[in-house]
């Protein structure tokens, strides 16, 4: 099995005939099936899909938090049937630990890898300055605004220098303004930092916006509907006729979805 | 500084009025058997070093009492913690031991004094160590293991629950949030169930040394026992001394008081992200 991964490794993240249903009250929910997806490195691909279509399911599952019931995800050439260190992940919740200060937190992996303190905080601080919090190094998360938190989120999952890293909705929390700087600045260190992303985002703007790709999932159980390059050059304008009109083509796409369930 | 006057002044208004309603009865009484004046209480209280009723004295048989609670409810904390946090994490754990555990838990420690009793008898540090004669001897021997083991009974539970939930109510995503950054088991323990936890079990460490301090009184006014606030209250009593159990109930309400304001202040200290998160 890892070795057939390794020899077809053409893409950094491989999604294959993905399935996996849940018992709920002694009935079983069918949450994904088949899902096919394939990511190229470095490459930066958005997901959308109608509400409980399973996207987070998909990204724990690629995390190696859950384990799937058919088909299976494949990292760099290997199975994640556990979370690794290579792929990190940032959640759509507050995730931080809030009793440690900003810089600890960010040195949350290096720790757990080992590292000594110094080092480990010399790289934490190096993450954060990578995100522009530096002068926050030392406050502590509930002094931080939502989406100072979500930054230093990012900052913790790069600390770890992550082959892949799965975003799921890390700005649906936020309001309209600051999402579209956090926006702007994920694109500024995805570009100093090259590093492959699965993005799963509810705006469709968002997905336009930000993705190589936009890859478009069916209502429950969720399938790869469609998956549709973005060849608009960055920075994107919104009013581009070009942008203005794949956003509306992916609404209509996921209108239809809602319209079946 | 205009505003914390009246607070300090609200603060002391009610005591005041209770002290004052106290000597007034007290001298319309006449009786000290029944209720004893503010100043012959006052008296004790602000000598105690000195002997009462051939007892030794109040600070002495405070620090005895002292002593034994902190025996007791080291054990208690010894043992709840790691149980708590074991069946907070683990559910097999839980529903092998839960069920089972929460069948003692509403039986007053103070029901179980008749058991320890028979089991302990007048057993002591001192026998538990092999001490036989000396100093050492007395000293230990003020430690009877049956009041020990009341005094666990009292702080157990409540440390325990506290424990229990605190791990319980740790936020899912913090847990998975360290597993994707390379946590094993063991980092997940000691760097997020135990730092999560940690304010809901000093919180019920601190509500557990309160149910021990007051096992513990009661404790000492049973038989076998001959020192401790708790023994000098009933002797004092079998000596028509009002005056003094007075003291001894005023002295524990104040250590009391003592203990509980220091948990409190180590919450407020270090645990201020609990408040301030969210
Ligand atoms: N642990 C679980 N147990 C039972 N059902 C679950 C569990 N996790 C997710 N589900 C169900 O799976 C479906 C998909 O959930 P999710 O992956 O969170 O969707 P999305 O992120 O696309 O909104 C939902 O209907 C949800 O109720
Ligand atoms: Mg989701």
């Amino acid at each position: 099995m890892e070795a057939a991964g390794q020899m077809t490794s053409g893409a950094a993240l491989r999604i294959e005939g993905l399935g996996k249903g849940f018992s709920l009250s002694g009935r079983r929910i069918e949450v994904l099936n088949d899902v096919d997806l394939e990511v190229g490195h470095n490459e930066f691909v958005c997901v959308v899909g109608p509400s409980g279509c399973g996207k987070s399911t998909m990204l724990r599952i690629a995390a190696g938090l859950e384990t799937a019931c058919a088909g299976r995800v494949v990292i760099h050439g290997r199975h994640m049937r556990a979370p690794r260190p290579e792929v990190g992940m940032v959640f759509q919740e507050y995730s931080l630990l809030p009793w440690r200060t900003v810089l600890e937190n960010v040195a949350l992996g290096p720790e757990f890898a080992g590292l000594g303190r110094g080092g480990r905080l010399e790289r934490a601080r190096e993450h954060l300055r990578l995100v522009g919090l530096e002068e926050f190094a030392a406050a502590m998360p509930h002094e931080l605004s939502g989406g100072m938190r979500q930054r230093v989120a990012i900052a913790r999952a790069l600390c770890n220098r992550p082959q892949a890293l799965l975003m799921d909705e890390p700005f649906g929390a936020l309001d309209a303004y600051t999402r579209i700087l956090l926006q702007k600045e994920l694109l500024k260190v995805w570009q100093r930092r090259r590093t492959t992303i699965v993005f799963v985002t509810h705006s469709v703007d968002e997905a336009v916006w930000l993705g190589d790709r936009v890859v478009v999932m069916s209502a429950r159980p969720g399938r790869v509907l469609a998956d549709l390059p973005v060849a608009l050059p960055r920075p994107r304008g919104r009013a581009d006729p070009a942008f203005v009109a794949l956003v509306a083509r992916v609404l209509e796409m996921l209108e239809g979805e809602a319209s079946l369930t | 500084m205009k505003q914390a006057i009246p607070g300090f002044l609200a603060r002391l208004a009610v005591p005041a009025l209770f002290l004052v309603l106290w000597e007034y009865l007290a001298r319309r009484t006449g009786n000290p058997i029944i209720l004893p004046r503010l100043g012959e209480v006052a008296d004790i209280l602000l000598a105690p070093g000195a002997d009462l009723i051939s007892m030794g004295s109040l600070a002495r048989n405070v620090a005895v009492s002292l002593v034994r609670v902190c025996i007791g409810y080291a054990a208690a904390v010894a043992l709840a913690v790691p149980l708590g946090l074991a069946m907070g994490h683990y559910g097999g754990i839980n529903r092998l031991l839960g069920p089972f555990l929460s069948l003692f838990r509403p039986i007053p420690p103070l029901a179980w004094v008749p058991l320890v009793l028979a089991w302990f008898g007048v057993a002591s540090l001192a026998s538990l160590a092999g001490v036989q004669r000396g100093p050492a001897y007395i000293y230990l021997n003020n430690f009877k293991l049956s009041m020990i083991a009341i005094i666990f009974l009292g702080g157990f539970y409540p440390v325990l629950a506290s424990t229990i939930h605190g791990v319980r109510t740790v936020r899912g995503t913090l847990v998975d949030a360290a597993r994707v950054l390379g946590a094993r088991p063991w980092g997940i323990f000691w760097k997020i169930l135990l730092p999560a936890a940690a304010p809901s079990v000093v919180n019920g460490m601190r509500i557990g040394l309160g149910v021990s301090w007051m096992c513990l009184v009661s404790a000492e006014m049973l038989p076998g026992s001959l020192s401790g606030v708790g023994y000098l209250i009933t002797h004092a009593y079998t000596m028509a001394r009002t005056d003094v159990v007075m003291a001894g109930m005023i002295s524990i309400g104040l250590v009391g008081a003592v203990l509980d304001a220091g948990f409190r202040l180590l919450e407020k200290r270090k645990f201020a992200w609990k408040r301030l998160d969210r």
